[in-house]
């Protein structure tokens, strides 16, 4: 009783906090619709399963999932000039309480000029190219509870200048509140082998994660090609993990090692380029990372899509390949510092939208195998079926792929539009 | 010296005319499906910009259909490829994500994607003009900009089309990545529209046939149709495309045709 207890009251806490969040989001509409013509919104509720068909080593006694979440954007037309976009997100995790949370991806004032754009508050920018890992993408965090594919992002608090110019489009960022990135909880699966303790986060920066970030980014379209050049100064979006000893031993809990996630300083400098030459795409993103308590080093994604239309009838094949390298070789803060990603994306073209994309992450250091199958289709008129399968193998033989061995998984997810 | 160079002028131009006279009596097949569709072009110049709502209705072979709804937008770009946007509103599972397509007569077209869930703007191969556009019987080469140097013309034949008079002419792609070695338009006489285009895969069969219906006018020049019906012979699907709500001239501009404005619509 007193651990069935013990066990609820986080999530009753979280679920308060992602109730309150949700009423939150019900009153706004009402809140914006002054002129109903302007407000537009569009959003999804999804339901999702995984399943694991091992336990974890040993450390869950479950194999299956369930969660559900919910992501809507609003948006307001205060004039022509003026708008505001409200983009909540929430999730509630049957397991992992961590993975329990709500984020605003977007809650930003914009104003337009003629051929410029001012923005305040919290927002979500993507830059990149690339397919297999955004290294040029520096302005969110990622929201690493979501998903283990990185492309969930939290909002991040910004006053944005866009400029439009013949030249191209410059880009100016002032990033004044830092957001930690999210780890999974004890509970959580893929599990990685440790337990990342959020709390006990470290900032190189006296200032911790009020240290004021800022990000130029200039861009232009030619014929065939789309460039991108960018410096970055302010906090690394990646933390390095470094286990946490407690007198002279190292901390766990649950009998699991304890990391804490330090946050450095960092310079970065980086282009992305795509080029286009009928079916064949060539993109590339590389940067170079600068600072006290990292090694100056660069990172590179490059590679190719070649695209076969109307392979058989109405089916598009597309080929992927990618080349992920890091300066620093074995000393890396990630898994690709030497790896291959061979990919097959499927569009069926039908009425339903069909598509799929079979992708292959080879370790050419002699490292691990990720297998992954990410495909969906349109059912009813409003709602969309996935499916995202990942097997990790070759794990014992790359050591931050070893924690991965028993976590490969299926995952359905059943999503409403509206 | 003089009256040389004048008698040479003199001649010259004779000889010009003597050359020309003929021709025009004897125009070729090919000459006078060109001037034909150069008519219909020139007659639609002018409207400079316009959108109209789209709503597409997927047929399947058993008749199940399915509804698509795009908001279009045209800038007209005189010496060359118009610009276009497509911002789709339904299936809701896609509501949010646009098209931008600066088509060019020299050039490969230039084609951007917005996808709304990621931020992202992804440029995209233009060299696919076979592919159907959103799983529907048209192609992206069938809803395009029609320029004048995108195919050959030959003149076929004078034809009454459901007591409409019509020129019947060929047209061939001049694009190797177009999905048809022909198609046979019937062009109205009066108005210079087609009311109904037949088109030919890439082993000479018939594919697909288009009627357009329901033509207004606008600026008391442009005719449009509020109805095309795509029928695909070889697999018995049809699309049907409705148009509301056309404007004309209504004040877009180069930056609303902008990678950069793909971010901020709505």
């Amino acid at each position: 009783m007193t651990t069935a207890r013990a066990l609820l009251a986080p999530v009753t806490a979280t679920l308060g906090t992602v109730l309150s969040t949700v009423l939150g989001l019900a009153a706004l509409p009402l809140i914006l619709a002054t002129d109903s013509h302007a407000v537009d919104w569009r959003g999804n509720v999804s339901t999702e399963l995984t399943y694991f068909p091992e336990y974890s080593a040993d450390r869950e006694n479950w194999k299956s999932r369930a969660s559900i979440a919910a992501d809507v954007e609003i948006f307001h037309d205060f004039s022509d000039e003026v708008t505001l976009t409200v983009h909540p997100f929430a999730r509630i995790d049957q397991r992992d309480d961590e993975r329990t949370h709500t984020d605003f991806r977007e809650l930003i004032l914009t104003t337009t000029g003629d051929n410029w754009e001012f923005s305040g508050g919290l927002g979500t920018v993507f830059w990149g190219v690339t397919e297999s890992r955004h290294l040029v993408d520096v302005i969110n965090q990622t929201d690493g509870v979501d998903s283990v594919d990185g492309e969930d992002k939290l909002g991040q608090l910004m006053l944005n200048l866009n400029l439009f110019r013949d030249v191209g489009e410059f880009q100016f960022y002032l990033l004044p509140h830092f957001r930690e990135r999210t780890f999974a909880g004890i509970d959580g699966r893929p599990f990685v082998g440790a337990l990342v303790d959020e709390g006990r986060a470290q900032f190189e920066s006296d200032r911790g994660d009020r240290n004021i970030d800022g990000a130029v980014r200039w861009s232009q379209s030619y014929d065939y090609w789309d460039v991108g050049l960018h410096y970055f100064n302010g906090t690394a979006r990646d933390p390095l993990l470094t286990p946490v000893v407690s007198n002279g031993a190292l901390l766990t809990q649950d009998g699991v090692v304890v990391l804490a996630p330090r946050y450095i300083q960092m310079e970065q400098v980086g282009l992305d380029a795509q080029g286009l030459y009928g079916d064949l795409s060539v993109k590339a993103e590389i940067v170079g990372r600068y600072g006290d308590e990292i090694d100056n080093h660069v990172e590179l994604v490059s590679g190719i899509e070649y695209t076969l239309v109307g392979v058989y009838e109405r089916i598009d094949l597309g080929i992927v390949a990618e080349y992920l390298w890091d300066e620093r070789g074995d000393e890396a803060t990630h898994p690709f510092q030497n790896d291959l990603l061979a990919g097959f994306r499927f569009a069926l073209n039908d009425e339903r939208s069909t598509d799929a994309l079979l992708g292959i992450i080879q370790d050419l250091d002699g490292g691990a195998t990720t297998l992954s199958l990410e495909a969906s289709t349109r059912v009813f008129d409003a709602h969309r079926l996935s499916l995202e399968a990942r097997h990790f193998a070759n794990t014992s033989d790359d050591a931050s792929f070893a924690a991965f061995r028993d976590e490969s998984f299926i995952k359905l997810d059943f999503s409403y539009f509206f | 010296m003089k009256q040389l160079t004048k008698l040479s002028i003199t001649l010259l131009t004779a000889g010009t005319l003597g050359l020309y006279v003929p021709a025009a009596t004897a125009q070729t097949d090919e000459e006078k499906g060109l001037a034909i569709a150069v008519e219909a072009d020139q007659r639609d110049q002018g409207f400079v910009d316009s959108t109209a709502n789209m709503k597409m209705i997927l047929r399947n072979r058993s008749g199940k259909e399915s509804i698509r709804n795009v908001r279009v937008k045209t800038l007209e770009v005189t010496g060359d490829g118009d610009k276009s946007l497509s911002i789709f509103d339904e299936p809701a599972d896609v509501k949010g994500t646009a098209s931008l397509t600066w088509s060019h007569s020299q050039k490969p077209d230039e084609q951007w994607l917005y996808l709304p869930a990621l931020k992202r703007v992804k440029r995209i191969s233009s060299k696919n003009k076979s592919g159907p556009f959103m799983g529907s019987e048209f192609a992206f080469e069938d809803i395009g900009s029609q320029e004048i140097d995108k195919y050959t013309y030959k003149y076929l034949r004078d034809e009454a089309l459901d007591g409409t008079d019509t020129f019947v002419l060929e047209r061939f792609p001049t694009d190797k990545n177009s999905g048809y070695t022909k198609q046979i338009a019937w062009i109205e006489k009066e108005r210079y529209i087609a009311h109904k285009v037949e088109y030919y895969d890439r082993k000479g069969a018939l594919l697909k046939t288009l009627s357009a219906s329901g033509f207004e006018q606008f600026l008391d020049k442009h005719w449009r149709p509020t109805q095309m019906d795509m029928l695909n012979h070889q697999s018995g699907k049809s699309t049907t495309l409705m148009f509301e709500n056309y404007a004309f001239k209504t004040g877009l501009s180069d930056k609303d045709f902008a990678k950069n404005a793909l971010k901020k619509l709505r």
